[in-house]
C-alpha cells in the first residue's frame, strides 16, 4: 500500500451522478488486484477521512474507478478534469479469489456493479453470467453492459420501475437458477437477500462489504469492522472490512437484521 | 543534547513527536506506509485485561475539520498485546524508540491488573486512559471527578514501575482541579486532551449517524480548545505535558509547546496522511533551525 499522487487521464460523466475516473498511478496499479479497494483523498482538510472506492478496473499503469456523487468528497471528484492531480492510497484489503467453477454469477446493484468489472475479464467466459440492479433505465449509462456481454455469456438487468430489462431486483433475476460460485456487490439489503438465498442453496459465494472508514485500510483505527463467524458455532467476531474485507465469504459474514 | 530531543519523566525520547493512542494501532501495521523509527516515541492502542468486543458499526463520522469516533476500545486484551503487539515494538525500541503503552479499565481493579501485568514487559511508560466509564460507580468517566481521579492514579501508581502518563479528558468543568488531582496521585506526565462529546445527525434518515449516538470528537476542530487546557495545566503543574488536539502540521505542533507542552501526539491527521507524523517532525526541525533554536525546549512555555 503506498500514498501515490494521481494524475487524471479522463472524468467521463456516464449518468447524472455517476461518473468514471481513469487515473494514471503506476506504483499502486501495479500491486493491484482485482475486488480491492483505493482511498481517495478530499484537496480541502476540511474533509479529513478517505474515501474508499473500488478499484473497477486495472490497465497497466492506470486504474479505473465508478464512482456516484452522494456527498462532499464524490461531488468534488466529479469535477476532476483530464490532468488534475489527486492523492489517492492503495491498494487495500482483499479482493475476490477467481475460482474455476463451471457456473458462475456476478451480481451487482447500483454502483456496486464497479468491482465485478475487472473481474469479468478474469473469470472464464463461457462459464460466467451477469446479473445487474438498477433503479431506472438512465443508469444503463454506467452498467458497462456491452463490456460485460463481450467478456461473458449473458448480462440480464433489473430495474426498480421496470423502465428497461425486468421489473423488480436483482433478485427476481436470478430466479431459480443454479450457481457454482456466486461474486456480489450492492446495497445491504441485496446482500442481505443474497445471503438468505446463497446459504438456503448451499452456494459458494463472495461479497464486496462497504463500511464507514477512519483510516483507511492501515486497520489501526477498527472503524470499519463486520460481523465474522468464529468457526461453525454461533459466535462471532468483529474483523475489519479494510484488511480482512472488503471481500468476504458470504458463509462468514452476519448481517443484522 | 540534539535540537529536537526532549525528557518525560526521566525517559529521553529522540524527538518530541508520537502518535496519540487508538489512532495507530500498535505502530507495527504503519511500518508498511512509513518509518515508524523516525518518532520520539510510539502509543498503542487501549488495551484491558480481557478483550474488548468494542460498539456497533457505524464508529465514525465525519465533521467539519474532525470526526467523531465510538470505537469502544475493542481490543484483543493484554495477553495478545503482549505477544503480539509489543513484541512486534521490540526492534523500534532496541533501535531507541520509547514504547507507551495505553491502559483501559471498567474499574480501578482491572486498571491495576493491567499495570501490573505490564510491568515485566519490554515497555518504557503507561499511559492510563481515564476517559473510560467507571462501571461500578454509575458509568461516568474516571477522569470527570477530580476525587474518582486521584484515587484510581495513586491505586494504579501503588503497583506500576513504569513512569506512569495519566491521559484526562476535557469533558469536565474545571480541568485543572483535574490536572491537580492526577498530580497529586502521583502521575508522573499528564498528557491532554482527550477527545470530546459529540453527534450527528442524518437529517434524510432522521437518525444519529453513530450506533452509540454521541461520539468523541477529534482533529483540527478541537485543537483550540485543546491547546487552550493544555496552557491552563500547564501554569498549574509540575510534571511535564503531553498536548494533543487537532494537530495536522508542525505549526500547531509548536503552538502546543509554546503552551507549555514538553511533547507531541498526533491522531486524527494521521488518518488524512500516513506521512503527517514525519511531516511534523521534519517540520519542527526546520523551524527551530531557521529560528536558530538549540533545542525545542527553548521554546516551551514562552507564551
Ligand atoms: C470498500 C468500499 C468500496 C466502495 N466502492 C465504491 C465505488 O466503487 N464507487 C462509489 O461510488 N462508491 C463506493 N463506495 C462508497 C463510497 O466510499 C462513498 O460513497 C463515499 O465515501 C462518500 O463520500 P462523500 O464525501 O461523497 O459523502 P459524505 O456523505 O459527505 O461522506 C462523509 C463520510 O462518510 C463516509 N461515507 C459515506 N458513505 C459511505 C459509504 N457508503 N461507505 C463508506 N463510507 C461512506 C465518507 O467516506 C466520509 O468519510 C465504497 C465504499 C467502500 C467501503
Ligand atoms: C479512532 C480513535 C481511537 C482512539 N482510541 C483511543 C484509545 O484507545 N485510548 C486513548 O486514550 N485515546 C484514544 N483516542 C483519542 C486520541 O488518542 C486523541 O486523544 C484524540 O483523538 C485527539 O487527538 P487528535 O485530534 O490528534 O486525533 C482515539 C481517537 C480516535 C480518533
Ligand atoms: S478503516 Fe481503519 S481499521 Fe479499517
Amino acid at each position: 500500500m503506498i500514498r501515490e499522487v494521481a494524475k487524471v487521464v479522463s472524468n467521463n460523466e456516464c449518468t447524472s451522478d455517476v461518473y468514471e475516473l481513469k487515473l494514471l498511478v503506476p506504483g499502486i496499479a501495479k500491486d493491484a488486484k482485482v475486488g480491492q479497494f483505493v482511498n481517495v483523498y478530499c484537496k480541502n482538510q476540511v474533509n479529513l477521512l478517505p474515501r474508499p472506492i473500488s478499484i473497477s478496473e486495472i490497465n497497466g499503469d492506470e486504474l479505473v474507478l465508478l464512482c456516484r456523487a452522494v456527498g462532499v468528497g464524490t461531488n468534488e471528484f466529479r469535477d476532476l478534469k483530464e490532468n488534475d492531480e489527486i492523492v489517492i492510497m492503495g491498494p487495500v484489503g482483499h479482493g475476490f479469489t477467481i475460482c474455476n467453477e463451471q457456473r458462475i454469477a456476478l451480481v451487482g446493484g447500483g454502483i456496486g456493479i464497479a468491482p465485478l468489472v475487472e473481474l469479468a475479464k478474469l473469470l472464464p467466459k463461457e462459464s460466467t453470467s451477469v446479473y445487474l440492479g438498477i433503479g431506472k433505465k438512465e443508469e444503463v449509462g454506467f452498467i458497462k453492459e456491452e463490456l460485460f456481454r463481450k467478456e461473458c455469456m449473458g448480462v440480464k438487468v433489473a430495474t426498480m420501475d421496470g423502465t428497461y430489462g425486468t421489473k423488480g431486483t436483482v433478485m427476481d433475476i436470478l430466479g431459480d437458477e443454479i450457481f457454482d460460485m456466486i461474486y456480489a456487490c450492492g446495497p445491504l439489503p441485496m446482500l442481505k437477500a443474497l445471503k438468505k438465498y446463497v446459504d438456503k442453496n448451499n452456494i459458494k459465494a463472495e461479497f464486496s462489504l462497504e463500511e464507514r472508514m477512519g483510516c483507511g485500510g492501515l486497520g489501526t483505527c477498527l472503524s470499519c469492522v463486520c460481523k465474522i463467524k468464529v468457526g461453525d458455532s454461533e459466535k462471532w467476531e468483529y474483523k475489519k472490512v479494510c484488511s480482512y474485507g472488503p471481500v468476504v465469504d458470504a458463509k462468514e459474514v452476519l448481517f443484522d437484521e | 543534547m540534539s535540537r529536537l530531543e526532549v525528557s518525560l519523566a526521566g525517559v529521553k525520547l529522540r524527538n518530541p513527536v508520537m502518535p496519540a493512542s487508538g489512532t495507530f494501532g500498535s505502530g507495527y501495521e504503519m511500518s508498511e506506509v512509513m518509518n515508524i523509527h523516525r518518532l520520539g516515541a510510539v502509543v498503542t492502542k487501549g488495551v484491558s485485561m480481557e478483550p474488548w468486543l468494542g460498539n456497533p458499526t457505524p464508529r465514525v463520522a465525519e465533521t467539519t475539520s474532525g470526526m467523531l469516533n465510538s470505537i469502544g476500545l475493542q481490543n484483543s486484551g493484554i495477553e495478545e498485546l503482549i505477544k503480539i503487539d509489543i513484541k512486534s515494538l521490540q526492534e523500534y525500541r532496541q533501535k531507541g524508540g520509547v514504547v507507551i503503552v495505553n491502559l483501559a479499565g471498567h474499574t480501578i481493579q482491572e486498571y491495576i491488573q493491567v499495570a501490573e501485568r505490564l510491568n515485566s514487559e519490554s515497555i518504557d511508560m503507561m499511559e492510563l486512559n481515564i476517559s473510560c466509564p467507571n462501571v461500578k460507580e454509575g458509568g461516568a468517566a474516571f477522569g470527570t471527578d477530580p476525587s474518582v481521579a486521584e484515587k484510581v492514579v495513586r491505586e494504579v501508581k501503588k503497583v506500576c514501575t513504569k513512569p506512569l502518563i495519566v491521559k484526562l479528558t476535557p469533558n469536565v468543568t474545571d480541568i485543572v482541579s483535574i490536572a491537580k488531582a492526577v498530580e497529586a496521585g502521583g502521575a508522573d506526565v499528564i498528557s491532554l486532551i482527550n477527545t470530546l462529546m459529540g453527534a450527528r445527525i442524518d437529517i434524510e434518515k432522521r437518525q444519529f449517524v453513530l450506533a452509540k449516538k454521541y461520539g468523541g470528537l477529534s482533529g483540527p476542530a478541537i485543537k483550540p480548545v485543546a491547546l487552550r487546557m493544555v496552557h491552563q495545566v500547564a501554569q498549574n503543574v509540575k510534571v511535564p505535558i503531553i498536548g494533543l488536539g487537532g494537530i495536522i502540521t508542525a505549526e500547531d505542533a509548536i503552538e502546543f509547546i509554546m503552551a507549555g507542552a514538553t511533547a507531541v501526539a498526533v491522531g486524527t491527521a494521521t488518518f488524512n496522511n500516513v506521512n503527517a507524523l514525519e511531516n511534523i517532525i521534519d517540520g519542527i526541525n526546520t523551524w527551530c533551525e531557521n529560528h536558530n533554536i538549540g533545542n525545542i525546549m527553548e521554546i516551551k512555555g514562552v507564551v
